[in-house]
């Protein structure tokens, strides 16, 4: 209270009692008292007199306004003029009471009070709902909100940004808008049904952006409820999980690929040590077979050709895995040198002409080029044993017909080929049989046997060397491998 | 080879280094001078149920040993083993399975259809004859010494 008479706080007083109101008091007269009671006091009410000797109303309301707005404050005076009351009212008084009618003052007090409570809970009101408002404007999340029938009424920025719709384009439609056609009916319908029965629906959706993007979504869909416990809205937030996804599709496609590999990888190791013991296992039984004395001259050649044989099927098998851990480990190099391709040809010819005399299969080859141009920059040795290793296995899967091999001048590149007239191979295993450790069928490899290496080390060498390999085929008719390396000379 | 007679010992193997190897340590044992060798899953199938080129041998003269390698072109051994253990004319033929490896699932796959013995290749022959005696089948298969 600010009040210089005594008589007239004690009248104040009295009548405030008078009135109901319970409270305690502290009257002040000058402005430091005045500062002090409003930060040590916190008073819920101030009363102000107007005119007192070193204070005066208007400067108490001035202060109240900057430093305890929310306290009420009304001013109790005799009687003044009503400018004056105007001008205390207009700098934020709550009311004003003439001392004279002082019965007022009761009545004053509690509207005054209970005013100010309600602008208080309208601004805690307010301040709630900025804050609700901005937490979803921005939300780090895509949010709509429909109203009952699942219309959209409102999107944060977060849509409007990532969605590339502006709220005007997508105000009034249904979020179906975002999913052209991707979810099925029935996932619809499941949809509305659970959030119509006042529940949350939690999904995911392969939604598009208005420029057509396709994204993955992680969608919650939560009905809001009237105190009645009608829909009045639903709430649709969504968070894109494309990444997510993608990345556990890679782990998916990973794994497989892991295991895929360790499938073959233990295919190839229960291949590779039998095709390692079949020759092994005839060198061991074949040199027993030496130490009997009664051996005739003719049974120890025979004996000794198959050894020999067997040795050499042995070497070959190993070669192949040595060759294939130096290009495991990234550690082939090309040995680029002056070769001639026709005495290539010339040379591999001669080592096939007697491998398939007895079995009854016609060996030829062409050469495009003159001797004198055939002579090109590359690496003799992986060009020698590609040609080798795909005569090797024309030889192997052919039992009757001819084998030709050569090489075209076409564009600047050698194209080679070498044609059999064997088993041919099925048009959708043309892939798969660069890959290491294949052979196309398993009873079937058993029959041709190999360590199944051979293409995958020659694909290897061809795109070494600049050129790529690749074939057609007719089952039952025939294959050629055709491989084209850059005609590069000095 | 002979195919009216009675066939001893059917060899089945394709690899014809083995079957040299196999067919001379019988012999060298006295074992069986009558021996039938066929060199792939589908003959073998043949030869049991005299269809295709076996159309006329008599079905009722079983071989009184198989031996059988598991790895064959055209019919797997396994699947060789599992059709003539599960056929009323073959399952009562005693089957050595002859193999390569000793890959455990392969063994554990003949035993399971039925085979009665395995031989790791390269063949031991003192471990066949203990084999084929356990079997109860030596004294069957040895043959008069050749005078």
């Amino acid at each position: 209270m600010v009040e210089d008479l005594q008589t007239d706080a004690e009248l104040i007083k009295r009548e405030i009692t008078r009135s109901g109101i319970r409270f305690t008091s502290r009257i002040v007269e000058t402005k430091e008292d005045y500062l002090n009671a409003l930060q040590e006091f916190d008073p819920d009410i101030i009363l102000s007199d107007f005119s007192l000797p070193t204070f005066d109303g208007m400067q108490a309301i001035l202060l109240q306004q900057e430093l305890a707005n929310h306290v009420p404050f009304i001013l109790v005076t005799g009687s003044i003029n009503e400018e004056t009351a105007v001008e205390v009212m207009k700098a934020g008084a709550d009311d004003y009471v003439i001392k004279e009618h002082l019965t007022r003052l009761g009545a004053a007090i509690r509207a005054a009070i209970q005013k100010k409570e309600i602008i208080r809970l309208r601004i805690e009101a307010d301040e709630k709902l900025r804050v609700f408002s901005r937490a979803i404007e921005q939300s780090p999340s895509s949010i709509i909100i429909t109203d009952a029938e699942g219309k959209i009424q409102f999107v944060n920025a977060k849509f409007t940004n990532f969605m590339q719709y502006s709220l005007d384009e997508v105000k009034g439609k249904t979020p179906r808008i975002l999913n052209p056609g991707h979810a099925s009916k029935e996932e619809f319908e499941g949809m509305w049904e659970t959030i119509k029965n006042r529940n949350t629906w939690h999904g995911e959706f392969n939604n598009r952006k208005k420029d057509g993007t396709k994204f993955w979504e992680n969608v919650i869909i939560s009905p809001l409820l009237f105190h009645s416990g009608n829909i009045s809205n639903f709430i649709l937030i969504m968070e894109d999980i494309t990444e997510k996804k993608k990345m556990i599709d890679d782990l998916v496609i990973a794994k497989e690929k892991a295991e895929e590999n360790d499938r073959l990888k233990t295919a190839f190791l229960h291949n590779i040590s039998h095709e390692i013991r079949t020759p092994m296992n005839a060198i061991v039984g074949f040199c027993d077979l030496l130490n009997d004395p009664e051996l005739k001259p003719d049974e120890y050649k025979h004996y000794t050709e198959i050894i020999t044989q067997s040795s050499h099927q042995l070497l070959s098998i190993i070669t192949d895995i040595v060759n294939l851990s130096t290009i495991e480990a990234g550690q082939e190099r090309i040995m680029a040198n002056n070769l001639n391709v026709n005495s290539i040809c010339s040379y591999v010819y001669e080592q096939f002409i007697l491998k398939v005399e007895h079995k009854g299969i016609e060996i030829s080859y062409n050469t495009s080029l003159p001797d004198n141009e055939a002579t090109i920059i590359s690496d003799e040795t992986k060009l020698t044993q590609v040609l080798t290793n795909l005569l090797s296995n024309a030889v192997k899967f052919t039992n009757l017909g001819s084998i030709e091999f050569g090489y075209l001048f076409k564009n600047d590149t050698l194209e080679f080929y070498v044609t059999d007239s064997g088993i041919g191979i099925p048009e959708e295993k043309h892939d798969e049989i660069f890959k290491r450790f294949y052979q196309i069928d398993r009873s079937e490899n058993r029959q041709y046997g190999g360590s199944g290496l051979g293409l995958s080390i020659s694909k290897t060498y061809i795109e070494l060397l600049g050129g790529k390999i690749w074939l057609t085929s007719e089952a039952g008719k025939g294959t050629t491998f055709y491989f084209n390396i850059p005609y590069n000379r000095q | 080879m002979n195919t009216t007679n009675l066939v001893e010992i059917l060899l089945i193997e394709d690899n014809p280094n083995d079957v040299e190897l196999t067919l001379r340590a019988l012999r060298k044992n006295n074992l069986a001078n009558n021996i039938h060798v066929v060199n792939d899953g589908a003959e073998a199938l043949d030869y049991f149920f005299a269809t295709g080129k076996y159309h006329d041998r008599d079905i009722s003269l079983t071989p009184k040993l198989v031996i059988l390698d598991l790895k064959l072109p055209k019919i797997d051994g396994i699947e060789i083993l599992r059709i003539i253990k599960n056929d009323a004319r073959t399952k009562s033929i005693p089957v050595v399975v002859l193999t390569s490896s000793k890959e455990e699932s392969d063994i554990i796959a003949s035993y399971k259809m039925g085979a009665n013995s395995f031989i790791v290749k390269p063949v031991d022959f003192d471990k066949f004859i203990v084999t084929v005696r356990e079997l109860g089948m030596y004294w069957l298969l040895l043959n008069e010494p050749p005078r």
